[in-house]
């Protein structure tokens, strides 16, 4: 799994909690069930694409600065 | 320009529906649009001859139908909803039987409250007390809800309702559990996000590793036979070897 497939998931993950979140906090209303719908698609969407894109620019940082990388050592 | 040319009859027998289409789109009753440019705050369906007002603790619910101006409802707060109604037709059309508040999240409801019969519905106008409490679900859930409230007839058909929204604020503003489960993903979820680069290292590492140097036999083990193509493969033997001769001994021995 690549760094920025492994980013997004996490992303579509984080995009809904954070849709979640906000709801509980007060800045959001999910009352509605398309609304709601609505707005947890766009937020695991948006999230999938952003935190795959930092996934990808961490996986190119740590290629640079590991130019060998060594595998994990299992025991 | 020759072929645009030879397209141009076309494209003007295409664009012309087109266009005209365009043009006549406002003016067309599309079924599926009319939901999208409903405003999102409901407002109260006021039936023939009549007209009711709901009051959360004395405050009028018709000023929070947005999120942004949702009333704030701390925790283990009993609430006081006062309903007032009034006929305007005399004599009235119908009577009230019930009166209803419910709380949505996701299009269900989470909690009801329904107050049946009203006393004193008969009156051309009057007002009922109805307390309501968020109950157990103060310690799972907290944020913006849309509540509404609801006034039945005596065939159960809705005179009048409200929506508004209340913002429930859980113990310690976050004491309840499901924002105390979600932060604690978002956490999980940003660590994981933030090791992503080694497994742009994982990906890489049969790619770009060097070659694994050949293996040398360890020197107790017995040699291997050549592996190489340029050596022929030996077949095995079809039959054992023959046993070696014997020496042949005269009979009488050997003195």
């Amino acid at each position: 799994m690549s760094a920025t497939s492994y980013a997004a998931e996490s992303g579509v993950v984080l995009g809904v909690a954070f849709v979640l979140l906000a709801q509980q906090l007060g800045y959001l209303g999910l009352s509605d069930l398309v609304h709601a719908i609505e707005y947890l698609v766009i937020g695991g969407v948006v999230g999938g694409v952003l935190f795959g894109l930092i996934g990808w620019l961490l996986g190119h940082r740590y290629l640079q600065q590991h130019p060998n990388p060594v595998p994990p050592q299992s025991p | 320009m020759i072929g645009l040319n030879r397209w141009r009859p076309i494209l003007i027998l295409a664009l012309v529906p087109a266009i005209v289409f365009l043009l006549a789109l406002p003016a067309l009753p599309l079924a599926a649009a009319a939901p999208a440019a409903r405003p999102t705050e409901a407002r109260p369906a006021v039936g023939p001859g009549f007209s009711a007002n709901v009051y959360w603790n004395g405050a009028n619910v018709a000023g929070a139908g947005s999120t942004s101006s949702a009333i704030t409802l701390s925790s283990y707060t009993q609430v006081t909803v006062r309903y007032f109604w009034n006929y305007t037709d005399s004599p009235p059309g119908f009577s009230l039987t019930d009166a209803r508040l419910a709380m949505t999240y996701f299009g269900f409801a989470l909690a009801t409250r329904d107050v049946p019969p009203i006393q004193g519905a008969t009156a051309s106008s009057g007002s009922f007390d109805m307390n309501w409490s968020v109950g157990a679900i103060e310690y799972v859930l907290a944020g913006t809800y849309k509540l509404t409230a609801t006034l039945f007839s005596a065939n159960g058909s809705t005179v009048w309702s409200e929506s508004f929204f209340v913002h429930l604020v859980p113990p310690y503003s976050i004491g309840a559990i499901v924002p105390i489960l979600l932060i604690l993903i978002v956490i999980v979820e940003a660590i994981a996000v933030a090791r992503s680069g080694r497994q742009a290292a994982l990906r890489s590492t049969p790619s770009k590793a060097p070659p694994p140097p050949p293996a040398s036999p360890p020197p107790s083990a017995p040699p291997s036979p050549p592996s190489s193509s340029a050596a022929a493969p030996v077949p095995p033997p079809s039959t054992p070897p023959p046993p070696p001769p014997e020496p042949s001994t005269p009979p009488g021995g050997s003195s």
